[in-house]
């Protein structure tokens, strides 16, 4: 089973006092002032720079060039809200590991990022570090990984992208136009095509999609394929014209809505989001509908494939000001107005999980579960044990 | 190329001791004279700088010996909450732009996010005393306690800076406006966000002129934006504008009122041998500036800057790579978004001259007669005023020299992205981070 080591640069060590000791891995590197712990409404910023999975700590963890490192900041904290937000990528690794938290949901989202096929210029480390990868995403093109990985990336920052509190227009539209690009690209090759693997399986509970855990159990049931976790599970030709919309429209609009999203989903993240009902919020990004055209989703693809051009433009609506609001942006403004955006700590977002009276990522999954209308579910991580596992370990991490 | 005649002068004095995010420094500008130099941080606040006029006795080089002080600062954008999008809008001031200097006051142009300002700069050295009706300290006199009447004379006092907002210009724009650029005529200003390009009376807040909008019907189809726009410096009538796709349209207002269309358009045809995923990202125009000259167009676009002819659209006439050696690690600078960093370009006074800035703060100035380049590095400690700056090098390859910096432990968080360079003499200023160069 994998586990998550983070390890801390000394300056915070006092934060985060059983990070040493669990041997965990991570230099966190602070680019702002404050911290957010236990109670004090304060936020930080942190670059964390590495996550390793099961390894044992590389010597040389303290000369990574910053370049190749995990980049990106925030833990934000922003003035007003009280909304914590923080994305954390790995990109050293096999994995790319994004935690983002808003409102009421945490969620950490983890992605295969590469194999063996491109390695990174890191320590050499690096070598056994992919061999040992618990996702083991094995590639026979190392352009086509390159291509997946970036349009994964793509992906995951176009989607946080808009969970921050300043999103900028111009980097969004950039980066999907690469996503655009890769997918014409990719659809050319012929190699666009739809992980159905993780979608069956009938008896799935929306409480066991953390996706992690999910990321860590498919690695061990199913046979190393590139499609397996950053993939956008688009199927066939008739998805196609509406992907590049697709990939926009997922992203929810309103920001008060988070983006609970699951790794190895990256589709899913950029599912059709149904804008009619309370459903919209996160699980828009929850729903493994991706898929369109899978059979037990059919009825939420219809419904989210027509709405998708209106999704499509409220991604960029988020950037507008709402004088006249079009009719869409105010269903999901009072959709969203009973989101309570409460105070929430580092320790609980880093954490992903929350103390009792806020709802924690697995109880929103439950509580999003009755709301289903439809039965579009994600694969069920079949291995229970390992998400019990990964929060025990997150558990110590923060401290909590 | 001339960097012994740069004449680089650090002013430490106004520094503080560390450095929050606030401080750091989002653009830079002077004045139409140079005497002046306005700074605006991320935390709203816009610091003026003058510069002090020695006379070196009978050789009067007033250019040469002058350092920059702080003449004035003042919290010029508040943080604002945007109610119905529950959206922050950032106090940080994205530009300044001077106005022409008319009467004795200046005036300034700042823009946050979403409203922009016109402030008044002004001096007073001198107060009125001997009032009738006020004592001293400004409290009433009785009156029965007056006696004589007589006339308040003006008696000079210190220096003293005000500055007072003369207009706000706001609402005039949904997304995030990124420049603003003051029309030679003196009456008007653009400003430009990411979709569209308003024109503005200096006079006038209620209203502006839409002259640019690219917004689609459709957001899905949204697949270009407004990066940069600028008046030209001499012609009133034409602006040229910057997209993210790494194309220049320049526009004739008289053409007709909202000029979508344009009446020239700078492109480069893209140079399939270098094709990847990032071409797009880093065809992206950062900057443009339009020469002194008003005959030539300077942009940067990630790796490059390029001048363009206004007569010649097919492609710029000068290219000059600025960090070439990062064409192979535009993967990396993707994941942690360096790659989407937003450099500024600007010209020496007579154009013969461009500079912009790197990361690891470097900067690099090209020589356009020569064609030749020289990196320099912002040096922040120990610098003497009129040091000159040490001549870097990134190593690619080849012999390696001492004192040559590897392209890996580049430092990407140091990154010069503002600068200006004064309008007649050769006076730089660099931010970074919090602290201003010269």
């Amino acid at each position: 089973m994998a586990s998550i080591f983070v390890v801390s640069a000394e300056r915070f060590i006092p934060l985060f006092p059983r990070l040493a000791c669990q041997g965990v891995l991570a230099h966190f590197l602070p680019t702002s002032v404050r911290w957010g712990r236990g109670g004090e409404s304060v936020g930080g910023a942190c670059v964390i720079r590495a996550l390793w999975m099961n390894y044992p700590l590389p010597p040389s963890l303290a000369g990574m060039s910053p370049m190749l490192q995990a980049p990106v900041t925030l833990v934000g904290w922003p003035r007003r809200q009280g909304v914590l937000v923080s994305v954390l990528w790995l990109s050293t690794l096999d994995f790319l590991f994004g935690f983002q938290s808003r409102n009421n949901y945490h969620f950490k989202k983890m992605l295969n990022m590469f194999s063996k096929g491109t390695k990174r210029k890191f320590s050499d480390g690096d070598e056994e570090i992919s061999d040992e990868s618990l996702v083991g995403a094995r590639v026979a093109s190392s352009y086509s990984l390159q291509r997946q990985s970036l349009l994964d990336m793509s992906l995951i920052k176009l989607q946080l992208c808009h969970m921050l509190v300043e999103p900028n227009l111009c980097r969004s539209v950039l980066i999907a136009n690469t996503v655009r690009q890769i997918q014409e690209e990719m659809t050319h090759d012929g190699s666009w095509h739809m992980v159905t693997e993780a979608f069956c399986g009938p008896g799935q509970s929306p409480s066991e999609r953390l996706v992690a855990t999910e990321v860590l159990c498919r690695s061990r049931e199913q046979d190393a394929e590139p499609k397996l976790f950053s993939v956008i599970s688009y199927e066939g030709c008739r998805e196609e014209e509406v992907v590049a919309d697709e990939t926009l429209c997922s992203v929810s609009v309103s920001d008060t809505v988070s983006n609970v999203c699951l790794a190895g989903r990256i589709g899913q993240c950029w599912e059709k989001s149904e804008l009619s009902g309370v459903e919209r919020d996160e699980e828009a990004l929850e729903d493994s509908r991706l898929g369109s055209g899978e059979d037990e989703e059919i009825d939420t693809e219809d419904g989210a494939s027509t709405e998708s051009p209106k999704t499509t433009g409220q991604v960029f609506g988020t950037f507008e000001i709402k004088n006249s609001s079009p009719a869409p942006d105010s269903a999901l403004e009072e959709l969203f107005s009973d989101v309570d955006t409460s105070y929430y700590d580092l320790d609980t977002m880093l954490t992903g999980m929350q103390s009792a009276p806020k709802m924690g990522p697995y109880d929103i999954l439950d509580s999003l579960a009755p709301s289903h209308s439809s039965p579009s579910i994600v694969s069920t991580p079949k291995c229970r044990s390992d998400l019990n596992e990964l929060d025990h370990i997150m558990e110590i991490i923060v401290g909590s | 190329m001339g960097e012994d005649s740069e004449s680089p002068k650090i002013n430490h004095s106004f520094l503080r001791d560390y450095v929050t995010e606030a401080d750091v420094i989002s653009t830079v500008e002077f004045n139409q004279t140079g005497d002046l130099l306005a700074t605006g941080d991320k935390g709203g606040r816009v610091v003026i700088f003058q510069r002090e006029t020695e006379s070196k006795g009978e050789s009067e080089e007033l250019g040469e010996s002058g350092e920059y002080n702080v003449y004035s600062t003042f919290q010029s954008h508040e943080p604002d909450f945007d109610y119905l999008k529950s959206l922050e809008i950032e106090e940080k001031i994205n530009k300044i732009r001077w106005l022409p200097q008319q009467n004795a006051a200046h005036f300034l142009l700042s823009t946050n996010d979403k409203t922009i300002k016109l402030w008044k700069v002004s001096e007073r050295d001198k107060r009125p005393e001997g009032y009738n009706l006020k004592d001293e300290e400004g409290r009433i006199k009785d009156i029965s306690t007056v006696t004589s009447l007589r006339v308040p004379v003006l008696k000079p006092t210190d220096l003293m800076v005000e500055v007072r907002p003369r207009r706000i210009f706001a609402n005039g724009h949904t997304y995030h406006v990124n420049s603003i650029s003051v029309n030679s005529d003196g009456e008007t200003y653009l400003s430009a966000d990411d979709l569209r390009i308003n024109m503005w009376h200096l006079d006038i807040t209620d209203r502006s002129f839409n002259i640019v909008d690219i917004k689609p019907a459709n957001m899905e189809d949204l697949t270009e934006v407004i990066t940069a726009a600028e008046f030209h410096p001499h012609h009133c009538q034409l602006f040229v504008y910057s997209s993210s796709k790494g194309t220049l349209r320049l526009c004739d207002m008289r053409e007709s009122a909202l000029c979508d269309k344009h009446s020239k358009i700078f492109e480069e045809p893209e140079d399939p041998g270098n094709r990847s995923f990032f071409s797009e990202i880093i065809s992206s125009v950062s900057d443009v500036k339009f020469s002194h000259s008003g005959r030539y167009l300077l942009t940067r676009d990630y790796l490059t800057v390029k001048v363009w002819d206004l007569n010649m659209e097919k492609g710029p006439v000068e290219t000059y790579q600025v960090h070439e050696y990062l064409r192979s690690k535009l993967c990396s600078l993707y994941e942690n978004d360096c790659i989407f960093d937003k450099f500024e370009c600007v010209w020496n006074s007579t154009d013969s001259v461009i500079m912009t800035g790197a990361y690891n703060s470097f900067f690099r100035m090209f020589d356009r007669e020569t064609g030749r380049g020289v990196t320099l590095e912002a040096w922040r400690e120990n610098s003497k005023p009129r040091a000159v700056l040490r001549t870097r090098r990134v190593y690619t390859g080849g012999r390696r020299r001492r004192g040559d910096v590897g392209v890996d432990s580049l430092d990407f968080t140091k990154k010069i992205l503002h600068m200006a360079w004064h309008p007649a003499e050769n006076i730089i200023a660099i931010a970074t981070c919090n602290r201003v160069m010269q």
